[in-house]
């Protein structure tokens, strides 16, 4: 079977949870059942819990998320897994919904526009602010916002918009507040969007990445992904970004945009910020490149789908792997997905033991 | 979900040069993989689960009632929900219509026929959990494998029953296959000069036009007919682009149907 | 008002009736090409119905027998502003309506204005008209056909010669003058010049099924540009007549 027009997977006997495996009697998911769960000690920090479970019978924790307090002793409220800092007590989830925090890198979509600000959809409970003072508009840093601004809000940002911002600040309902003052952030283009879990997203210092074959990838925090064919600006500033560092790199590349500004100057917000950065239109990407880009989504996909933590070092990892099944197309198929996994998996525990 | 504006050239500029770059890298005549379970429903006499690899998912089941014949004008009967969609809703009317109108039409009656006088009618349920792009397609081959696992109650009494005054007996336990040919309806996506099968949400928004195909008992039968997949990128297509698309499905349908048989 | 009424649904106290032009139809000749033996002629009107923006009146007598008429009112509203969410482009909507005997089935009629709205999704201008919606709503006077209740096939192509009309009568954008053809259950919508298709309809087995579909569209198309001719001409008669009225009004 080389190219399946159709792959097609049967089951009789029926698709409810069947647990194959025979309970060895110790499981390591310990209810608190009766009066002997008093006496079992406590989860310790990294543990799997399940809600209801007993965490704690120690007062002295401060309670976070995902867990309640009952009778002097607290519970999971979520299955995840103990995380404790100091003296506080939490259960981060497994699944479910992004939590914003100061800090992150994400990427949104526009969802509303409205009074003065955007409404942004970022996989959280609820859609985060984007206020059209958080954002770079053309003229550059020193130009004031104006009433013509706000009614030409859709020109910059429209429903359905993506756009890559740091969340500002969070509100007091969870939701998060962003920001695009910084050249990194803004408007993306020339590429494609996919959507993992969330908590497969490590935070880390750097979420933009040069890949190889001309690709940059940014990994948001919330679980959307955007590949896009590298742009002077990315292959400038290299993996880890400061800003101003790579202004100088900049100010060439645009030069036809804005004559005369071939001198240096000391920021390049202003000439970053022209209309171009609000552009509807996508640069040339060669057919190689889209194919590249193609082989990185289906790959990050195989890797969502194994369950596996998503970093750059893995993304190239399974690249690499990818590359011995020769049409993109068959990526597609769970076998080859889950042997993808399997592989990256394999490489890293080797890498890891030598 | 709404695409931007960026994204949906990159999409559109990618499905129309040649050879088609699809966003998950599929050829133009590759289905995404899904996933049969058949037979799990115990109070119905057919039934199919059908998952794609996208998330959409939707349930089938088929159950029987002896009617007489002479009487019921129709024989198969199909209802349709769709989940997230008003019940008269364009998508969710649409679709009724057309695979009421498909099965009808193109099944034949003498399939279900018990004695002179009386008949199953064939009662399909499509339950459509989630669907990220056209149902129609998925709909069709959950039709397709619940129809093809449907097990009825086999007659006892004689067949012949036109003098009888007696209403048709049936075994205890045993049950026969029902055999009949059920038709298989293809979304073909038009994009520029290319027809590619089986378009996920994003090609359908940046597709040209689309083509539903049906296909039965070897040949492209009737209903054909354009579907605007989207609003945006809707426009005319060259009669060529309409009969590749012909062409491609007639390529594929016998690979399709042996693989849902298989 | 009548206390006994209230089960009767009477519409708004302020509801105005469909008015009709007073001064009576343009004296124009039906425009048929009857002269040819077995084959389709039309009779057009526009501008029957004042109180829209846009409408028109089609008579089409069928090929087999002058007993096959379909006689069909279009009319369009808008483009008139649309409340709700922004949108960029203008929203198409079509409703089917029969008027006297209600044969077709509700599953059909929904599945025949999809099929129209995508047809002319692709033809009107949407970007002309931002936050504006644009309503077409098409009234079936009367269908027959011999054996059949109706004939879905006819009635299909004169929805789209009718919506094409009336879009003009109403000054609405359109890229070009859709009509369909027909031949064999097969109906095709074109536009320029029948080299490209913006809508297909096949809804049942015709007898020419070994047929190549590319000569099925190369019928299709004989009886487009026959139907887009009638439908040229009339609007260019009108145009005269108008000028000449005008010309008379402005010399009195």
């Amino acid at each position: 079977m080389s190219v399946d027009v159709l792959s097609v997977r049967k089951r009789q006997e029926g698709f409810q949870f069947v647990n194959e495996h025979d309970s060895d009697g110790d499981s390591d998911v310990e209810m608190s059942n009766g009066e002997n769960a008093e006496s079992t000690q406590e989860a310790k920090d990294g543990t799997i819990v399940t809600p209801g479970e007993l965490v704690t019978d120690d007062p002295v924790w401060m309670r976070g998320h995902g867990t309640y307090f009952l009778e002097n002793q607290t519970y999971a409220s979520v299955a995840g897994t103990v995380s404790r800092v100091n003296r506080l007590l939490s259960v981060l989830p497994l699944r479910g919904r992004y939590a914003p925090e100061t800090g992150d890198h994400v990427i949104g979509r526009i969802a509303e526009v409205g009074n003065r600000r955007w409404k942004v959809d970022i996989g959280a409970k609820q859609h985060a602010v984007l206020m059209l003072g958080s954002v770079n508009l053309p003229g550059g840093v020193l130009r004031r916002k104006s009433e013509s601004d706000e009614l030409q809000m859709r020109s910059f940002l429209k429903e359905g918009d993506l756009l890559n911002a740091e969340v500002q600040s969070l509100f007091q309902d969870g939701s998060a507040s962003l920001h695009t003052r910084s050249l990194k952030y803004g408007k993306l283009r020339n590429g494609v969007f996919l959507h993992v879990p969330s908590p497969l997203v490590v935070r880390s210092k750097n979420h933009t990445h040069n890949l190889p074959g001309n690709v940059t990838i940014i990994l948001g925090v919330n679980g959307f992904i955007w590949l896009r064919k590298t742009s002077e600006i990315d292959a400038a500033s290299g993996s880890s970004t400061v800003i101003g560092k790579n202004a100088a790199a900049i100010s060439g590349s645009k030069g036809e945009y804005k004559p005369g500004t071939s001198s240096v100057s000391i920021t390049r917000l202003e000439e970053e910020s022209s209309w171009e950065i609000y552009s509807d239109k996508n640069d040339h990407i060669p057919e190689t490149t889209k194919n590249t880009i193609t082989r990185y989504a289906n790959v990050i996909k195989a890797l969502a789908h194994c369950e596996i933590g998503i970093t750059e070092a893995r993304v190239v990892a399974a690249y690499e792997v990818s590359m011995a099944y020769g049409h993109i197309g068959s990526l597609i198929d769970k076998d080859n997905m889950e042997s993808i996994g399997q592989d990256v998996i394999n490489a890293e525990k080797m890498r890891g033991n030598a | 979900m709404v695409l931007s504006v960026t994204e949906k050239l990159y999409l559109h500029e990618s499905l129309v040069s040649n050879p088609p770059a699809r966003p998950d890298g599929r050829s133009a005549d590759q289905f995404r993989p899904i996933e049969i379970f058949t037979d799990f429903l115990p109070t119905s006499n057919g039934s199919s689960k059908i998952v794609a690899s996208d998330g959409t998912e939707c349930i089938v089941s088929a159950k029987c009632k002896v009617v007489d014949h002479t009487l019921e004008e129709d024989l198969i009967e199909v209802d349709v929900d769709i989940a997230g969609h008003r019940d008269d809703s364009p998508l969710v009317q649409g679709t009724l219509s057309v695979l009421n109108r498909v099965l009808l039409s193109q099944i034949d009656r003498g399939s279900l026929r018990l004695t002179k006088k009386y008949s199953f009618k064939l009662y399909i349920d499509v339950l459509v959990l989630s669907s990220y792009s056209h149902p129609l397609t998925l709909i069709s081959f959950a039709i397709y494998s619940a129809l093809n696992s449907t097990l009825l109650p086999t007659l006892i009494s004689s067949d012949d029953d036109l003098d009888v005054a007696e209403l048709p007996t049936f075994h205890d336990y045993d049950l026969t296959k029902l055999t009949i040919k059920v038709p298989v309806l293809f979304t073909v996506a038009v994009c520029g000069k290319n027809v590619i099968v089986d378009p996920a949400s994003s090609e359908s928004d940046v597709a040209n036009n689309g083509i539903l195909v049906t296909w039965y008992d070897g040949k492209v039968t009737a209903p054909v007919r354009t579907l605007g997949l989207n609003e945006d990128y809707v426009s005319g297509i060259t009669p060529q682009s309409l009969a590749d698309g012909l062409k491609l499905i007639e390529d594929i349908a016998p690979k399709v149907v042996k693989a849902l048989d298989s | 008002m009548n206390i006994s009424d209230r089960r009767r649904i009477l519409g708004p106290s302020n509801a105005k009736l469909l008015t009709f032009d007073k001064s009576g139809p343009v004296e124009i000749e039906p425009i048929s090409s009857s002269s040819v033996p077995n084959s389709t002629s039309m009779y057009i009107e526009n501008g029957l119905i004042c109180n829209a923006n846009g409408s028109s009146y089609l008579e089409v007598t069928g090929s087999t027998s002058e007993a096959d008429r379909t006689l069909m009112l279009t009319s369009v509203y808008g483009p008139r502003p649309s409340r709700g969410a922004f949108n960029a482009k203008a929203t198409l909507s079509v409703q089917f309506k029969e008027v006297t005997l209600e044969k077709i089935p509700a599953g059909e009629l929904k599945e025949l204005c999809n099929f129209l709205s995508n047809v002319f999704n692709a033809v009107i201008n949407l970007e002309r008209y931002p936050k504006s919606g644009i309503d077409v709503f098409l009234s079936l006077i009367h269908s027959s056909n011999g054996s059949q209740l109706y004939e879905l096939e006819s009635i299909i192509s004169t929805c789209v010669n009718g919506i094409t009309l009336a879009l003009i009568d109403a000054g609405i954008e359109i890229f070009d003058t859709v009509s369909a053809g027909i031949y064999e259950k097969h109906i095709v919508a074109f536009v320029k010049n029948g080299t490209e298709i913006v809508g297909f309809w096949k809804g049942k087995d015709s007898a020419s099924e070994s047929e190549d579909i590319l000569s099925i569209i190369e019928q299709c198309k004989l009886d487009y540009l026959k139907n887009r001719k009638a439908m040229v001409e009339y609007l260019v008669r009108c145009n005269d007549k108008e000028d000449h009225l005008q010309h008379e009004v402005t010399k009195q």
